[in-house]
């Protein structure tokens, strides 16, 4: 009896430590391979945007220049007054000391990256070493191992940060390709996205915009944008929508954090993708529609309900949650705001928000599906 | 044996190893400029979906346990053979010959273990055998003829006891044990060396060719720190393991005689686990500092990055085991009839021990996502957050350690009655060195708000002196003290049963501990096999999530425990005798 009663006691305390280590937040590891990417054809602002890609993902830099006080603020800091000072600085006897503007500049955070002891910040050297040695990982060895396109990259990125042109060339045909990997640094990183139509689909851009025959009109239509846009106005609009407004929209309406939520990687596969889109969506072909849905799941797929409203865990806000809808409305009402969405208007919510023609877009059956499903969404 | 014969293997094993002969034999001649191999995902093998990793940790970490326990052991078990020696006490010495019996039974099933490790580490991951065998060379073999040397001084250390009890054989049979003690100290050292390279590899280039002699590639940077952390960590767990044995006994027997044995066994098992604890935080102080100092971003990972929510389940463990502890010294003070008037003072422990326990739980540089963010209104808690960074925390840590020692010291004073002219005196300058030592813990963590980053660190060194000269003062004090004090009788085996399961709570909180830090030590190489220097490219190179991590270190532990209670039921059968044999004899 002794034995069980010390055996179930030291069983419960072990399990009690296994379910406390379940309990606590579960950092999902990234298990894919690591893709290369070509760069070539990349225009500045595409490379700027593949450095800061960098300087937050693999180059693991922002593990140390952050606010923590480990290494030199840098996205914080005031680096157009820095970078002068650094270079007249005495202390500094560099390639760059003593020289003056962007190319210096360039040579300078080279220099930082591939040599970062020969300027040590003061206050951030190695200890005991009087600031004449770097705790700083020397980025093109092992293990960042940035090859040279991407140390030019994050150059970019940083030159633009001080609200300098880069002076960096960029990649051309035969520079090295630039390898995606999981980031050291951890995170919860979803699977790599590798066509363009799969990134559409994963951040919802044809709910907005008329993409795959969506007819959504709530941004500009993507069909024909490569003849519009330059590549680097595509990314631009991507990272930082407010940048530049259409005619006829409003700013503040795209999110504007997919700069850090889309991989180097989809960036530029997603860039391609908009730039090869045919100037207007293909003609409608009965033959070619899409397939009836047959569950309420492929249905709201098909349709992009998440698109706009918090369904699930998708956390848009440009409608309603859904979530819960069927104790706020009838299955009528439900119905009713699918098909003529203007009837009423929830408040917080503006009217012509939602596309007016599901009822010609959807089947009967698939309605039902719809309302059913939503009519069940727990809270 | 002569003493001449046990000199001259003395002086044979002194010869072995010494680093010439056991680290650096024959280098220049070894030295090959080949590149660390580069293996692709294809080259690891796939057995039958087998997870070759989980084979591997689950053998690593299983042969850790064992021989943790197997090394640590005889270390006090010498320790308190020389206490019997000194003090003339047969108490000390029949605990010692019973401390290695349990050794005994665990430590064939500690090379057999080993074994399955080699094999699956062979089978599993051949590239990286093949390469940590090129940089280590003959120092594998000798690791191999060392094993022989201490099985054989182990099995001549037990079985001579008898034999070698009485006068001068007694100091022979403690010669055996030191050698006993030196083998094994040796070959922890050597199994050191390969895991720490694998962290902080040296003596080889970055391509990982090997340049440097294999004594260089041994003595890497976080060689020494581990070494001293696995020796503390060794000696808690030890004690701690023994600990166990000795509730379970106390709580087996019915003899009274038996379970007052049992009872000081349990409180001396106790003594040494809380004794290798009590520097084992700064032990990995040293060693988390010099992981810093060798990769900033290594250091980084482990404190600030994907592993700091680890950190928090340490915080629970070692707090749970520091209030096991606790609690089993609060229990003894009913052991002697003074120990009441000491019983006043466990609340105001209990709140620092509780208090520290939660600050050392709070956590602070976590990866979040947006939302977690928004909902804690910024990175860090407006309130709790300051709780989280290291000022906060080591003094948390210190007091919970001064504390600890005072719990101790007060079972201590309730059993002797200072007799000494300066006795007032003293207790003074005992209260004084509590209420400076503290003062200055506490003052020195509020420096270390108002400080940067760097003079943080260094906040923390006069903490742990304050801390030491507290233990160190008072242990030296209490010495001169209670010399001829007035002994009150310990009333051994008067213990509540509730009491001894704060001793099985040790050992299975420092095992999951144990397993949990290698899970640490071990992603802290993120996707290399030697950090740098080889790249793990087999489709399990990634960290596992922590609830993984959980289900595969209990599994471990529980398969530890199960190995334990048959060691432990080896070492009983050994004192059973079949009914009615002993009266026809």
């Amino acid at each position: 009896m002794t034995f069980l009663r010390v055996i179930g006691f030291s069983v419960l305390l072990l399990l009690g430590y296994m379910g406390f280590a379940h309990m606590l937040p579960q950092v999902v590891p990234d298990t894919s391979e690591p893709v290369e990417v070509s760069t070539e054809g990349l225009d500045m602002d595409g490379f700027i945007a593949l450095g800061e890609n960098i300087f937050k993902g693999k180059g693991t830099c922002t593990l140390c220049h952050n606010g923590m006080g480990r290494a030199p603020d840098t996205l914080e800091m005031d680096m157009a007054a820095t970078y002068p000072a650094r270079l007249a600085d005495p202390r500094y006897k560099g390639v760059a000391a003593g020289k003056e503007g962007p190319k210096a500049i360039e040579e300078y955070i080279h220099e930082s990256m591939v040599s970062p002891s020969a300027y040590v910040v003061a206050g951030f050297g190695k200890k005991g070493t009087n600031d004449t040695e770097s705790p700083m990982p020397t980025v093109n060895m092992p293990p960042i191992e940035l090859n040279d396109v991407e140390m030019n990259a994050v150059t970019a990125f940083l030159q633009d940060l001080a609200g300098l042109e880069p002076t960096v060339p960029l990649p051309g045909a035969d520079d090295a390709p630039v390898a995606e990997k999981p980031a050291v640094g951890g995170g919860e990183p979803a699977p790599l996205l590798t066509s363009g139509e799969a990134i559409v689909d994963e951040y919802g851009c044809a709910s907005c915009h008329d993409l795959g025959g969506s007819g959504a009109d709530l941004g500009p239509s993507l069909y024909g944008i490569g003849k519009r846009m330059t590549r680097a106005e595509v990314i631009e609009s991507i990272i930082d929508p407010n940048a530049v407004i259409a005619e006829g929209y409003d700013a503040d309406f795209m999110p504007a954090d997919f700069g850090e939520s889309l991989r180097g990687r989809e960036l530029l596969v997603l860039t391609d993708y908009l730039m090869s889109l045919p100037d207007a969506p293909p003609a409608a072909d009965d033959s070619e529609d899409e397939p009836l849905a047959t569950t309420a799941l492929e249905a709201i797929d098909k349709f992009g309900c998440a698109g706009c409203h918090d369904l699930d865990g998708s956390e848009a806000d440009i409608g309603p949650k859904l979530n819960g809808i069927g104790k706020r409305m009838t299955a009528n009402e439900v119905k009713t705001a699918i098909i003529d969405p203007n009837a009423t208007i929830a408040d917080g919510y503006e009217a012509d928000m939602m596309p007016d023609d599901f009822a010609d877009q959807m089947d009967d059956s698939e309605l039902s599906l719809i309302v059913d499903y939503l009519m069940n969404l727990p809270e | 044996m002569k003493l001449s014969h046990l000199l001259a293997l003395f002086a044979a094993i002194v010869l072995l190893v010494s680093p010439d002969l056991v680290f650096a034999a024959a280098d220049e001649a070894a030295a090959v400029l080949e590149g660390a191999p580069k293996p692709s995902r294809l080259d690891y093998p796939l057995i039958g979906g087998v997870s070759g990793r989980t084979v591997v940790w689950s053998a690593a970490q299983m042969h850790l346990f064992l021989a943790a326990f197997v090394l640590a052991v005889p270390l006090f078990a010498i320790a308190t053979e020389f206490m019997s020696v000194v003090t003339g006490d047969d108490r000390f010495d029949n605990m010692a010959r019973e401390f290695m019996k349990i050794t005994m039974a665990a430590y064939s099933l500690t090379a057999l273990v080993g074994g399955g490790l080699l094999l699956s580490l062979l089978v599993f991951y051949p590239h990286l055998m093949g390469y940590m065998v090129k940089v280590f060379r003959g120092q594998m073999l000798i690791y191999a003829m060392l094993f022989g040397l201490e099985s054989i001084t182990l099995y001549v250390y037990f079985y001579s006891w008898d034999a070698l009890r009485r006068g001068n054989r007694k100091w022979y049979h403690m010669s055996i044990g030191l050698l006993l003690n030196t083998v094994g100290l040796t070959l922890m050292f050597i199994a050191n060396a390969w895991v720490s390279f694998m962290m902080s590899p040296a003596g080889v280039d970055p391509t990982g060719a090997v340049t440097g002699t294999v004594w260089e590639a041994t003595r890497n940077p976080l060689w020494n720190p581990l070494n001293l952390h696995r020796f503390l960590a060794n000696i808690a767990y030890g004690g701690a393991i023994v600990g166990g044995y000795a509730a379970y006994m106390f709580l087996a027997e019915k003899d009274p005689e038996k379970k007052a044995h049992y009872d000081w066994m349990g409180y001396t098992s106790n003594f040494i686990a809380i004794l290798g604890f009590i520097p084992l935080p700064f032990a990995g102080y040293w060693l988390m500092a010099e992981i810093y100092a060798y990769s900033q971003q290594m250091g980084i990972t482990a404190m600030g990055g994907i592993l700091a929510w680890l950190f928090i389940i340490q915080a629970v463990l070692i707090g749970t085991i520091m209030l096991a502890a606790n609690y089993y010294l609060w229990s003894g003070l009913m052991r002697t009839d003074r120990g009441a008037q000491y019983a006043k003072y466990v609340k105001y422990i209990a709140v620092v021990i509780v208090g520290g326990f939660l600050v050392w739980l709070t956590p602070h540089t976590l990866i979040l996502t947006a939302n977690e963010i928004q909902n804690l209104g910024g990175t860090h808690h407006k309130i709790l957050g300051p709780l989280g960074i290291m000022p906060a925390k080591n003094t948390a840590v210190n007091l919970m350690l001064v504390f600890t020692f005072m719990s101790f010291q007060l079972f201590y004073r309730s059993s002797r009655i200072p007799t000494v002219s300066w006795a007032k005196s003293g207790n003074m300058i005992v209260v004084a060195l509590y209420v400076v030592g503290i003062a200055n813990i506490v003052g020195a963590g509020i420096y270390g708000y108002i400080t940067p980053t760097v003079y943080k660190v260094g906040a923390s060194v006069p903490q742990v002196v304050s801390t030491l000269t507290i233990i160190i003062g008072s242990v030296i004090i209490d010495v001169f003290m209670l010399r001829g004090a007035k002994a009150e009788k310990v009333h051994w085996g008067r213990m509540t049963e509730r009491s001894q399961y704060a001793l099985f709570v040790l050992p299975v909180a420092f095992t999951w501990l144990m397993g949990l830090m290698g899970y640490i030590r071990s992603s802290l190489r993120t996707n290399w096999h030697v950090y740098t220097v080889m790249k793990d490219n087999s489709p399990e190179n990634y960290i596992p999530t922590l609830g993984d991590a959980g289900n595969v270190i209990t599994a471990i532990t529980l398969g530890f425990m199960a190995i334990m209670v048959f060691v432990f039921w080896l070492s009983r059968l050994g004192q059973t005798k079949q009914k009615g044999t002993e009266d026809a004899a």
